[in-house]
């Protein structure tokens, strides 16, 4: 089967010096992988080159076996979706409207505006919030809700949108481990329901071993694992982490 | 110990440069003063404080002023009905939110400039001359000025707008045109519709002025009452303005607050 | 929860406000639509020949003589008038922002001494009164008291501006920090002196900033506060349209452009000043 992901040498330089790659990574249907390394790695950068939001200066990045420069907005929104680390909610709308905007890479132009001002019934959108525990947060305004609160909206337009591939950058970033372990086992479940691939960039390697089936190991722009979660030890995890700071 | 304050740079620049532009300016002023005190001197100043405490209030006057002060109101209306369409037009160009043309921006912004450099009164003497004294001349003369000044502080409040949210919107496959009512939009819009309302009072202050072009409303009305030395009619459509502008102020205070949060 | 209930309802409302705008602008246009012309609508083409005859003739066509934008006297005599209106929107700023300043304190809520606020409301009502007279209303009524000339169109200019200002100093002076003034008065220093060592530095870029701001709408208005008065450049605009000496009228609108823009750009660089 045609691997949902695939990164191909690929390889990106950013002006302050920083570079990623090359790197070459795959990603099948229904996958679960975890990306972990110290800060500054190249986790985002790497998420955001698969989303197909950055194009790489060298290299290519097929998603289900196209090329990512050659899809349209409509294609690869289909194909793939990413949560940012920020959320990236419009905080001035009503939750109901940033849950929906998953499906803009579907509607055209005119029907998203009359879903914005006009009373339009929003079931995928109520779906999506049941799923994530936030039906009632429906018409609230997107800035009276709490962080975690926030990222479940995000997740919830990510799950409108419904990608083959889900990328998920930092989820739990800024939560207590109790919610952090809420959150993934939600991301967890989600990708399985619906068959979707799940790519996760994370810090704390113990949710990673926990919730994932893969882990990718990152250090200063290049992958230097990539296991299975079952074959890692919390040592090897621990020595990307500390001699990264060399 | 009191916070030391910094050392005065810039600003006493500033502020030495302004005071000397002020002492010119008087001198200036000074030598192009005409005869003084051809006016009524201290009793017009006396009629004019009695009438503005004892302002005409016959019950017919009071129509004839709420007529012109219905006049005056349309006139605003629709001026910045005008000025809003086309302000908001021209501030999509300018900020480049939908489409990005260096050549479309500059170009967009000089008009913009242009079209605010003339006070509305200048653009009433134009357009009257022009078209004669119609009521779509003083429409125009209010919302080309208006529609300058929109179009270019909506225009730079689009473009600061937080790119975040727009980005992640492209990247669920938002088209240019969603992305703006989604992203762009939601992020300008109290400040934009406050903006709006303030506009709006000062619409309707153009407008009682522009009557003094010779269409109806209260400058109009102001206008006749002074010809006849008749402070006490002079100083009802005044208060009228006045009633006027507090009205929109207010309510633009209450719109702000219900979607500012 | 309380939180859906309550985000419906102001969706509702939301949505007949939006209603309510068409309809009123719909009202509106009637309204002017209804007034009387005196000459064709603009939807006539009499209306854009007469406007085109307008412009040509701005333009100097079809004229017997030499246009004045050709006649350097013509020239110096307005860019001498235009130097006159200048200096007449810097006097009406400088006298708008003198009568702010020396009415804010008694017309901002002081946090320390809330028992002087008696004359709050009264300065805050002479401020609304003063700026929702438009200008020209101003100046009809000075020209009545100190006769036609450059002070009745200054003072115009200030008791209109001074209402503007007024209310922005206000909300500076209470957002000020009260810290500075006070450790000053615990050191000693009388209220005045507390006042000029603690609060002004604080205002002062705040005030540079409105004051210079406010200058750029000033210069605008001054052309036609003085058309009323009679003086100036405005009058001469006046007299120009009125005697029908239309390439007259070019210079003045190129000279008053020019004046516009050359105010804009010395307001950006004094504020970027004031700024550093």
């Amino acid at each position: 089967m045609e691997p949902v992901l695939r990164l191909e040498q690929a390889e990106l330089r950013r002006s302050e010096g920083f570079r990623l790659g090359p790197v070459d990574l795959v990603v099948r249907p229904g996958e679960r992988v975890a990306l972990v390394g110290p800060s500054g790695a190249g986790k985002s950068t790497l998420l955001s080159l698969a989303s197909g939001a950055l194009g790489p200066d060298r290299g290519t990045v097929w998603l289900d076996g196209r090329r990512a420069d050659r899809l349209g907005r409509r294609e690869r929104a289909r194909l793939v979706g990413l949560m940012h680390q920020r959320h990236d909610l419009v905080e001035q709308l009503r939750v109901r409207h940033n849950v929906q905007a998953g499906l803009l890479g579907r509607w055209s132009s005119l029907k998203a505006l009359l879903a914005l001002v006009g009373p339009v019934e929003a079931p995928e959108a109520r779906r999506a919030l049941r799923r994530v525990g936030l039906e009632h947060a429906l018409e609230r305004r997107t800035s009276e809700l709490s962080g975690g609160e926030h990222q479940r909206v995000a997740l919830a337009r990510l799950l409108v949108q419904d990608p083959t591939l889900m990328l998920v950058d930092e989820p739990v970033a800024s939560l207590d481990p109790v919610r952090s372990r809420e959150l993934l086992a939600l991301l967890a479940g989600i990708a399985a329901e619906g068959g979707r691939a799940l790519l996760c960039s994370l810090h704390q390697p113990e949710l990673a071993l926990r919730h994932f089936d893969r882990i990718v190991a990152m250090r200063e722009g290049r992958i230097v694992a990539d296991r299975a979660s079952p074959d890692v030890e919390q040592a090897d995890l621990d020595e990307v982490y500390l001699s990264g700071r060399g | 110990m009191p916070a030391p304050f910094r050392r005065p740079g810039g600003r006493t620049i500033a502020g030495l440069l302004a005071a000397a532009a002020v002492g010119v300016a008087l001198l200036r002023l000074g030598a192009d003063a005409g005869p003084a005190g051809a006016g009524g001197g201290a009793q017009a100043l006396e009629r004019l404080v009695r009438g503005a405490l004892a302002p005409e209030r016959s019950p017919a006057y009071l129509l004839t002023v709420a007529a012109d002060a219905a006049v005056t109101a349309a006139y605003a209306v629709a001026a910045m009905s005008l000025a809003t369409v086309a302000g908001l037009v021209a501030a999509v160009i300018a900020s480049g939110v939908l489409l990005d043309r260096a050549w479309l921006r500059a170009g967009c912004r000089i008009v913009l400039a242009l079209t605010r450099s003339a006070h509305e009164l200048v653009w009433a003497l134009l357009f009257v001359a022009a078209m004669g004294l119609s009521p779509a001349a003083g429409v125009l003369a209010i919302a080309v000025p208006y529609a300058g000044v929109i179009g270019r502080v909506l225009g730079d409040r689009l473009r600061d707008v937080d790119p975040a949210p727009v980005r992640a919107l492209a990247a669920a496959g938002a088209s240019p045109l969603s992305r703006l009512f989604y992203g762009v939009v939601p992020q300008v819009a109290p400040d934009a519709l406050g903006y709006l309302a303030y506009r709006l009072e000062c619409a309707l202050r153009s407008a009682a002025v522009l009557s003094f072009v010779g269409l109806g409303g209260l400058g109009f009305r102001i206008e006749l009452a002074l010809r006849d030395l008749d402070y006490a009619r002079a100083w009802t459509p005044i208060y009228a303005t006045l009633l006027l502008v507090v009205l929109v102020d207010w309510l633009g205070a209450r719109t702000r607050r219900r979607f500012a949060r | 929860m309380r939180g859906a209930a309550v985000g419906a309802s102001s969706a509702r409302r939301t949505r007949a406000a939006l209603l309510l705008v068409p309809f009123a602008v719909g009202a509106a246009w009637a309204l002017v639509l209804a007034q009387p012309a005196a000459g064709p609508s603009p939807l006539e083409p009499a209306a854009w020949r007469r406007a085109w005859t307008f412009l040509s003739r701005l333009l100097g066509r079809g004229l017997a003589e030499e246009p004045a934008f050709a006649r350097p006297e013509v020239w110096a005599r307005m860019a001498d008038l235009a130097l006159g209106t200048l200096a007449m929107s810097v006097t009406g700023a400088a006298l708008a922002t003198l009568a702010a300043l020396l009415t804010v304190p008694l017309a901002a809520r002081a946090r320390e001494e809330p028992a002087r606020g008696a004359l709050r409301g009264p300065v805050r009502a002479c401020y609304v009164l003063a700026r929702s007279v438009p200008e020209i209303v101003w100046a009809l009524l000075l020209v009545l008291v100190s006769g036609p000339g450059p002070l009745a169109a200054a003072l115009a200019l200030g008791v209109h501006n001074a209402g503007v200002l007024g209310r922005l100093f206000t909300d500076v002076v209470e957002d000020v920090d009260p810290r500075p003034g006070r450790a000053l008065a615990t050191a000693g220093a009388g209220r005045v002196e507390a006042f000029w060592y603690g609060t002004f530095p604080q205002i002062l870029p705040q005030v540079l900033t409105f004051s210079l701001y406010r200058w750029e709408v000033i210069v605008r208005t001054t052309v036609v506060v003085e058309a009323v008065t009679g003086s100036g450049m405005g009058a001469a605009l006046r007299l120009a349209l009125s005697g029908r000496a239309f390439t007259t009228v070019t210079v003045i609108l190129a000279l008053y452009v020019a004046l516009v823009l050359l105010v804009d750009v010395l307001s950006g660089a004094l504020r970027t000043l004031a700024r550093a």
